[in-house]
């Protein structure tokens, strides 16, 4: 039923339906925002968690409604979150003395006790296996979805989750 | 009898033997239809030299006329896959082909041409005009000094400190053009990132096309260029100062920086247009 | 490992692997360390941002053609009109903007220092339009969209998907796969610019951009033939 109400208010909102798009934000800001912390950072997830969200406005009417509005909200977020973060690379690396911003995180605010050690852990993670691991293991991709979204074969994201799992277990030690 | 055994060991477990060759100004060399790892380097001497990372070297280099082949010894069990490592006067025109090669060449002046259809291309500090197509595979080129024409259909290219005319092309990779002094730069793709560094001539042409993806420019702040952009469903963003000198329904508009000089077009269909100062 | 947690394994290797965790406490240990990082990660849920943001979402969507005060520095272009625009896109299936509109954006000055974006507008194309199954159920190299190629590019398309589609059998099937991957990115982009020129048929960078499309997509074959020819 809640997936019959989101496709009817994201047809609204490609009308132009703000009120209907708001609801769609509150239903799915969590795990969008979540998304962001875990791939990038917390500095950078609010930032990434509007653009992701008006984005979306943008191309609703790509929306067809015969994926949940989640699912493709959430694949939308991915590949935003990516394309951002080699957009934010090369920007750094041609800054002077272009550093590569810290890759571990403040405490959250939010978590607490092992779901933070958890989160910290995910920030310790190389980019691709930690992109792998936040997929598969947090999100529930399958490893052809990861393949075909970070452009890697099935076998390489097969192989960094093994490693990412490898590593969180030592991390969390 | 020792001593017999211990020089037999020796051979034994020795670089493969190499294989020498003159070269005359105006040679050609051809890789021809290879696969598997292959290291070019210039040297001072006018000659070829082969040489190969097992025992038996499954490659043959012969001479007809000005052009020489090095080609696979299919005598040696068609073995498909070869790893060597090739010394050339700087001056060689190269030619290389093959359907899984990595080649990584560095220092030659002469024209180099690769064709492959997968592995990866390596060119470093090149004197001639150097190309490159692949259908699969990336392809790094840095310090080319006279221009770089590459296609990979689904991989990355990435360009460092190059001069000269620019064209590259990717199906579907991003493109990376970093350090680029050039009057004519083109670059296309159809699903991935163009990000482009470099000086902007004062009669330059740049163009700069991506159906889906993001194209960031980064320009010095004293170039003069009349920009025009063009986007279907995309945003546009600028460092530098813009004034509308052209509006044509929403998703076109030219503006000039300094004074209208040289020319920029960035077309994107779906994505983001980053215009960076440098 | 991480394949035993999956239930990947084929039975035989499944068995050989519990047959040595039986016997080795070290791999039996990190078992289930990973299993207990697995458990972790799934029970991680989403989390609330510190405050809320909606309504910088707002603001941009509903943003007005010029900015409210000097300091914005994003342009919502369309802003306002967006979602009328679509909906009139929708009724219409042509997007137009108004002659005020136009009057308005076009005299947009930027200070030097500030930085300026421009949304330009909700498009209809690009983005998840479903991936177009270029190579039809048979699995064929050849795509059969070329009803909207250029006239002088026609006949050498055909040609040259005719080619492909016979050197099909001698070619590599890596070579085919890569093939086909890409010949079906670029009938995405084909897909995309159609159908956006089908609802905004007057748009000449539409026009101009299907056109670069089918090049593309003719220099694409031209590579292939290339790779068939060594393939024999």
């Amino acid at each position: 039923m809640a997936a019959h109400f989101e496709t009817v208010d994201a047809k609204r909102a490609a009308n132009g339906d703000h009120a209907a798009f708001e609801r769609l934000y509150r239903d799915h800001v969590g795990r969008v925002y979540a998304l962001c912390v875990r791939m990038v950072d917390e500095q950078s997830a609010e930032d990434l968690t509007q653009e992701i969200f008006i984005r979306a406005w943008n191309k609703l009417g790509t929306f067809k409604g015969d994926a949940q509005f989640g699912t493709w909200l959430h694949r939308l977020a991915v590949n935003h979150v990516l394309s951002r973060r080699e957009t934010q690379r090369k920007r750094e690396a041609r800054n002077a003395g272009g550093e590569l911003l810290a890759r571990v995180m403040a405490p959250s605010r939010r978590s607490s006790g092992h779901a933070l050690d958890l989160e910290r852990a995910i920030h310790l993670l190389p980019e691709r296996a930690r992109d792998v691991f936040v997929l598969y293991d947090v999100e529930g991709y399958s490893h052809d979805e990861i393949a075909e979204t970070l452009g890697v074969s099935v076998g390489t994201s097969k192989s960094q989750l093994h490693r990412a799992r490898m590593l969180m277990r030592k991390h969390l030690d | 009898m020792l001593e017999l055994l211990l020089a037999a060991t020796v051979l034994g477990t020795a670089p493969a033997p190499d294989t020498v060759l003159d070269l005359r100004r105006g040679d050609r060399v051809v890789l021809e239809n290879l696969s598997g790892e292959i290291v070019v380097r210039a040297w001072d001497r006018d000659q070829l030299e082969l040489s190969g990372s097992d025992d038996e070297i499954s490659l043959i280099v012969s001479r007809s006329g000005s052009t020489v082949r090095v080609t696979r010894d299919d005598r040696k069990g068609r073995r498909r896959s070869v790893e060597a490592m090739l010394r050339l006067p700087a001056w060689v025109d190269l030619e290389a082909g093959g359907h899984s090669l990595d080649l990584r060449v560095r220092g030659i002046n002469g024209r180099i041409e690769v064709n492959t259809v997968s592995g990866e291309v390596w060119v470093e500090d090149a004197g001639g005009p150097v190309r490159i197509r692949t259908l699969e595979g990336e392809i790094d080129v840095a310090d080319a000094r006279d221009g770089v024409d590459a296609s990979s259909q689904s991989d990355e290219v990435r360009l460092r400190r190059i001069t000269g005319p620019v064209s590259v092309h990717s199906g579907s990779g991003d493109l990376e053009l970093v350090d680029i002094r050039s009057r004519s730069v083109q670059a296309e793709t159809q699903d991935g990132d163009i990000s482009f560094s470099g000086t902007i001539e004062d009669d330059g042409v740049y163009r700069f096309f991506v159906h889906d993806g993001d194209a960031t420019i980064a320009i010095p702040s004293t170039a003069n260029a009349r920009v025009a952009v063009s986007t279907f469903d995309g945003e546009f963003e600028s460092e530098f100062p813009v004034r509308l000198d052209r509006f044509t329904g929403g998703r076109e508009f030219d503006f000039t920086i300094g004074e209208a000089r040289a020319r920029i077009e960035i077309q994107v269909f779906d994505g983001e247009i980053r215009l960076l100062e440098r | 490992m991480s394949d035993y947690i999956a239930g990947e394994l084929p039975a035989g290797t499944a068995g050989e692997m519990e047959a040595h965790l039986a016997e080795c406490g070290g791999c039996r240990r990190t078992l289930e360390e990973l299993r207990a990082v697995v458990a972790e990660a799934e029970a991680l849920g989403p989390m609330a941002p510190p405050r809320d943001l909606w309504a910088g979402i707002a603001a941009t969507i509903q943003a007005p053609l010029v900015p409210p005060h000097a300091q914005t520095k994003v342009i919502a272009f369309p802003g306002q009109a967006a979602a009328e625009a679509r909906a009139r896109e929708e009724r219409t299936g042509r997007l137009s903007f108004s002659a005020p509109q136009l009057a308005a954006a076009s005299i947009v000055l930027i200070a030097a220092s500030s930085l300026a974006t421009w949304l330009v507008g909700p498009g209809f194309g690009g983005g998840p339009l479903g991936f177009v199954d270029a190579m039809g159920s048979a699995g064929a190299v050849v795509a059969a969209s070329d009803e909207a190629a250029p006239p002088e590019l026609a006949d050498e398309l055909q040609a040259l998907e005719r080619t492909l589609e016979e050197a099909r059998s001698v070619l590599d099937p890596n070579t085919v796969r890569i093939l086909e991957r890409n010949l079906a990115v670029i009938e995405q982009a084909i897909a995309d610019s159609r159908l956006a020129l089908q609802q905004d048929p007057e748009n000449e960078f539409l026009a101009r951009h299907l056109e670069r499309v089918y090049e593309r997509k003719l220099d694409f074959l031209r590579e292939a033939a290339r790779v068939a020819e060594w393939s024999d």
